[in-house]
């Protein structure tokens, strides 16, 4: 009897070191990844600071508001673009991100930009109108790419289909804290921002308007490549931590099993031993 | 010849940067030169050829969207892409135009009729300064 017992845990043992084997290497790969990614988000921010400063100060001498872009009009629907992940084992990195637009498109009319396989899979389960799907992007994203994404909210938002355009990223807070959020697109909002320096005379060819109006798709598609690279890096980190506590957590459950194999093999023996003295006693 | 700094900005970081005598753009309403001294002006780019002269010659790059702006401290190039001629991946703009050819033939009109159009006029820019250069 304890024989079968000692194989049972010997084989749970063997089973819980190969996940182990498993998450580590996972939680290798993602930091490696993480570390990537990092790097794009460093090269990325001066393009992005520039233009919104650019943008702040040509938005300044459009001080009318006429631009389709900024003027606000009775919201009837609404976009969102969620981006998640493409696989998952990643903490609840891509939960957190669905539960946060799930709980903003109350009371909306809501359509859907889905990026990553799982917002994809979230929202078809669902059967939400969706406008349009991308996946296998976060890692191999080019600029190119995302300007498709960012022509067609254009085009949305021009049309007359939808009437604001809401981004939901994760920030990436630390390695350790990622942080679902939201971020409005359109209407576009810059009047808050104060451009630096004086003001200058300049000359906008054609004019201050037709110079904005055009940067807008820049500036969307901009701000989600942004949202996109800095969602993929919160993803690489999610990732590492929750492989991280998984083995950890593997480590904890050999060590249990170890000590309850020793227990039972440490039984096996004294239960022979009394068995042989109580046989030699009987012999007399 | 005096010279003046440029720097071009893309999504994927720093793209060029350092003193240059003179810089050709394309913008929306046509090609638009810069030297020394230019007053304060900003304009939206077209997609087309970028080209920086430097004291050592002259380098080309293909440009697609963005903005430029020139102020008295330095003139700023703030591109959503941009890329050296030598350096275009003509296999990948083919692609493109193939496929953005196929798209415009199928469809009669519309905002995916622009898109397309957009996508295509990018590819044939890529490769028309990729081969002439």
């Amino acid at each position: 009897m304890a024989g079968a017992n000692m194989k049972d845990i010997k084989r749970r043992i063997k089973s819980v070191g190969s996940t182990t084997q498993i998450t580590n290497a996972m939680q290798l790969v993602a930091s490696s990844k993480l570390r990537k990614a990092k790097e794009r988000v460093e090269r990325y921010r001066p393009f992005f600071e520039k233009l919104y400063q650019t943008m702040a100060e040509v938005a300044q001498e459009n001080t009318d508001g006429m631009s389709v872009y900024t003027r606000r009009r009775k919201i009837k629907a609404t976009l969102q673009i969620v981006i998640a992940g493409d696989r998952g084992l990643a903490g609840g990195y891509n939960a957190n991100i669905l539960k946060r637009a799930q709980a903003d498109s109350e009371g909306r009319n809501v359509r859907v930009l889905a990026i990553g396989k799982k917002a994809v899979e979230y929202y078809q389960k669902r059967a939400y109108p969706i406008v349009a799907q991308y996946q296998g992007v976060g890692e191999e994203l080019s600029i190119s790419e995302t300007t498709e994404i960012g022509e067609k909210i254009v085009a949305l938002y021009r049309s007359g289909e939808i009437d604001e355009a809401i981004v939901y990223y994760t920030g990436f807070v630390s390695p350790l804290q990622q942080e679902p959020s939201s971020l409005t697109l359109l209407p576009l909002d810059l009047l808050g921002v104060k451009p630096q320096g004086r003001r200058t005379l300049t000359e906008y060819d054609p004019s201050p308007q037709a110079v904005f109006d055009s940067l807008v798709p820049t500036f969307i598609t901009g701000t989600v490549y942004g949202a996109i690279v800095e969602s993929f890096v919160s993803e690489q980190a999610a990732r590492r931590t929750a492989m991280e506590s998984a083995t950890d957590n593997a480590q904890e459950m050999i060590d249990g099993l170890q000590l309850q194999f020793n227990r039972a093999r440490q039984g096996a023996i004294t239960q022979e031993l009394t068995e042989i003295v109580a046989g030699a006693q009987a012999l007399g | 010849m005096s010279t003046f700094f440029l720097s071009v900005v893309t999504p994927d970081g720093i793209f060029f940067e350092g003193q240059v005598r003179r810089v050709v753009v394309r913008t929306r309403t046509g090609d638009v030169g810069i030297m020394a001294g230019h007053i304060s002006y900003v304009a939206a780019l077209g997609i087309g050829k970028l080209r920086i002269t430097l004291d050592g010659g002259v380098r080309v790059a293909a440009v697609a969207d963005g903005v430029l702006k020139v102020s008295k401290e330095k003139t700023v190039i703030l591109a959503q892409t941009c890329e050296w001629a030598d350096e275009i991946d003509v296999e990948r703009a083919r692609r493109a135009e193939e496929m953005a050819r196929q798209r415009l033939q199928t469809l009669q009109s519309g905002k995916e009729f622009e898109r397309a159009e957009l996508k295509l006029r990018r590819a044939l820019n890529r490769l028309s300064i990729a081969e002439k250069e």
